[in-house]
């Protein structure tokens, strides 16, 4: 299984889109800071582009990987190799290579111009949208045969996590404004992994003064030790699950 | 003739001068400043020597001047009320005030004063006192340059550092305030002038003001206080080059105005502030050039207020710039430095040519249903904001700034 992996890592990363990928990053978000003048100003900026771009490039990402690779896992199903390991072996060069691609130019622009105190939650959220997009995909990629009708799922799912699913929230509390539903909207956003890292980093930075009586609410489940690890435990969910029913797939499946 | 007179007053003065003593005071037993107030005569000096003094509660009843030198200590033993002043004409300075008295009945403060006029309060330090320097019912009275410093206890057994109750034409010039309830407290007093006083670390309002007219408040600061600034019921205030900043708390307001008509503020900053300036009930009153700067609402008006016109303010980097709860606009937003303004100006007069709109699609939505702030900072939220851009339709149709700015007003 390591030598698979390794040899699948080598060959991601010789491609020219990873470096290219990682320089961008690197460059939007060194420029973010060279640009704003306030510091936390821009590490909401940058929070919110990776917000938005995780998702998309790691779906599409992997997923048109995990397409173009089906000569190469039809020859190591010849040999006597495991199922489960050539699985977890595509899983886990994908996702390490993206990762390392996305985490280090952040990493690296956030030690150079801030003073690193928010390192921390912008590395979790980075790793958690990473494992959970990435499974996600890989659960569309083995689940769908036809790659035009994958990709074309991943993008749907992607702008549905995006965007649609907030406006449905929004939505949804419109029609029950009579109702105190102020303890509620936390429940509703643990079912968008993207809203949850959003909510997760929100609180880290203190703009839920801002927030009123449902900023107050959220504190205080989300600033309690019980509740920011459900909402972890909920985000370990959201990368195990997917990548599970993938795993069944891909074993099952009839190359 | 007239001149001969005026030789002859000056000679006279030379002959007889005005004989005001100096008693040295040092600590000792029994109760020093007591005896040497006793034996003191109106226009005296008393010069209290290094040391400290336990004079249960002084009650000053003739016009002296008390002047401590090196700041000696006079101690209250959490019991008594320190210096209560019952004359006109009292001078307080170089004291250093500790220890006050504090009961839920009585409001006992380090320095009182019992409606009198001309009292100066200048160069003292307080310390761990409830209320600081309280003045009823006092006139013509200058406290300046005093550091008050809190006790460390609960809200509720804290009083204020400066609280004034029915005064007029007083001066509050260059005192430091810190950990007190309220830092400057007026309820009931006119004309006074308020300047260069820093209020830091209260547990409620910095400064905190009622039914309180006619009154100017010059280049103080307000810091990091509990709620910030409060100030209700009253008229014809002038709030001019005040720093309202870090302020900030679910509760914690930069400036709250409830209720007021015909003031003025100008030239006052406002930084990191939950809410820069929250109005309520508030008429006819100038906003001209303030800047409002990384605070998080910058102006959120109740659409009670009405007639206020806002111009030459300058909008940097606040989370949300403007929102009110009502679709009537009666106030007047021109001449404004916006940094989201997006727009060009062709004829390079310095004012751009298309009308900024401050308020943004989400800020309309969360007026409207507060639980959908949980969107704030979503890629769906920037979404709404553009098409609100072209489509107002949640947000009040007039509510623009015709003519904004292209550079900040300096």
């Amino acid at each position: 299984m390591m030598q698979i992996t390794k040899y699948l890592i080598l060959n991601i990363l010789k491609s020219r889109f990873m470096a290219a990928y990682a320089l961008l990053l690197f460059l939007l978000s060194s420029g973010l800071f060279m640009l704003s003048n306030d510091q936390d100003k821009a590490i909401i900026g940058i929070h919110n582009v990776l917000l938005i771009l995780i998702p998309l490039v790691v779906m599409i990402y992997s997923v048109s990987e995990i397409y173009n690779s089906t000569d190469f896992i039809r020859l190591l199903l010849t040999q006597p190799v495991k199922r489960k390991f050539i699985f977890f072996s595509q899983f886990i060069s994908n996702t390490a290579v993206l990762l390392a691609i996305q985490l280090l130019p952040i990493v690296l622009s956030l030690i150079l111009f801030s003073d690193g105190s928010y390192l921390m939650a912008m590395g979790s959220n980075i790793f958690f949208l990473t494992l959970i997009f990435s499974s996600i995909s890989s659960f569309i990629a083995y689940k769908i045969d036809e790659k035009i009708k994958g990709i074309g799922m991943t993008i749907f799912l992607g702008i549905f996590f995006l965007a649609i699913y907030d406006g449905l929230v929004l939505l949804l509390i419109q029609a029950m404004s009579e109702y105190p539903i102020e303890q509620y909207g936390i429940v509703l956003c643990l079912f968008n992994p993207i809203d949850m890292c959003r909510i997760l980093f929100i609180f880290k930075m203190d703009i839920s003064a801002l927030m009123g009586l449902t900023g107050a609410v959220m504190q205080k489940f989300v600033g309690s030790n019980l509740g920011s690890m459900i909402i972890h435990i909920v985000l370990c969910f959201w990368a195990i699950i997917p990548m599970s029913f993938a795993a069944k797939f891909f074993i099952k499946k009839d190359y | 003739m007239t001149k001969v007179f005026l030789l002859l007053c000056v000679s006279l003065t030379f002959i007889f001068p005005l004989k005001a003593k100096q008693i040295w005071v040092k600590p000792g037993k029994g109760f020093p400043i007591h005896k040497a107030l006793l034996l003191a005569e109106p226009t005296d000096t008393l010069l209290i020597s290094e040391g400290n003094y336990f004079e249960k509660n002084l009650e000053i009843t003739k016009a002296v001047t008390i002047m401590g030198i090196n700041y000696p200590t006079l101690s209250g033993e959490n019991r008594y009320e320190l210096i209560s002043i019952k004359s006109n004409e009292v001078v307080i300075s170089g004291l250093r005030l500790i220890n006050s008295g504090y009961s839920d009945l009585e409001d006992m403060a380090a320095i009182r004063i019992y409606g009198n006029k001309h009292v100066i309060i200048r160069n003292n330090i307080l310390l761990n006192n409830f209320f600081g320097i309280y003045l009823t019912n006092a006139s013509y009275c200058l406290v300046q340059n005093n550091t008050i410093t809190g006790p460390e206890r609960e809200q509720n057994n804290v009083g204020n550092g400066i609280h004034l109750w029915k005064s007029r034409h007083n001066f509050l010039i260059g005192n430091t305030i810190k950990k007190h309830r309220d830092g400057i407290y007026f309820e009931f007093v006119k004309h006074s002038l308020i300047a260069r006083n820093y209020s830091e670390q209260n547990q409620r309002y910095g400064l905190h003001f009622m039914f309180s007219d006619s009154d100017t408040y010059y280049q103080n600061t307000f810091m990091n206080n509990g709620a910030g600034v409060a100030v209700m019921y009253s008229q014809h205030v002038q709030m001019l080059k005040n720093h309202f900043t870090q302020n900030w708390g679910s509760s914690a307001y930069g400036l709250l105005l409830k209720d007021i008509r015909d003031s003025k503020v100008y030239g006052n900053t406002f930084f990191k502030n939950t809410v820069a300036i929250f109005m309520d009930g508030c008429s006819r009153s100038l906003f001209f050039k303030n800047t409002f700067e990384l605070n998080g609402y910058a102006l959120r008006m109740q659409a009670s207020c009405d007639d206020n016109v806002f111009r030459f303010n300058n909008f940097l980097t606040n989370t949300f710039d403007y929102a009110t709860n009502g679709f009537t606009v009666l106030n007047q937003l021109a001449f404004n430095y916006w940094d989201k303004y997006q727009g060009y100006d062709l004829e390079k007069d310095g004012i751009g040519d298309l009308a900024f709109r401050p308020m943004n699609m989400l800020t309309g939505v969360i007026e409207e249903y507060p639980t959908s702030i949980i969107l704030i900072q979503s890629f769906l939220s920037d979404l709404l904001n553009v098409l609100e851009k072209v489509i107002p339709s949640l947000t009040p149709e007039n509510l623009k700034d015709e003519t904004p700015l292209m550079k900040p007003v300096s």
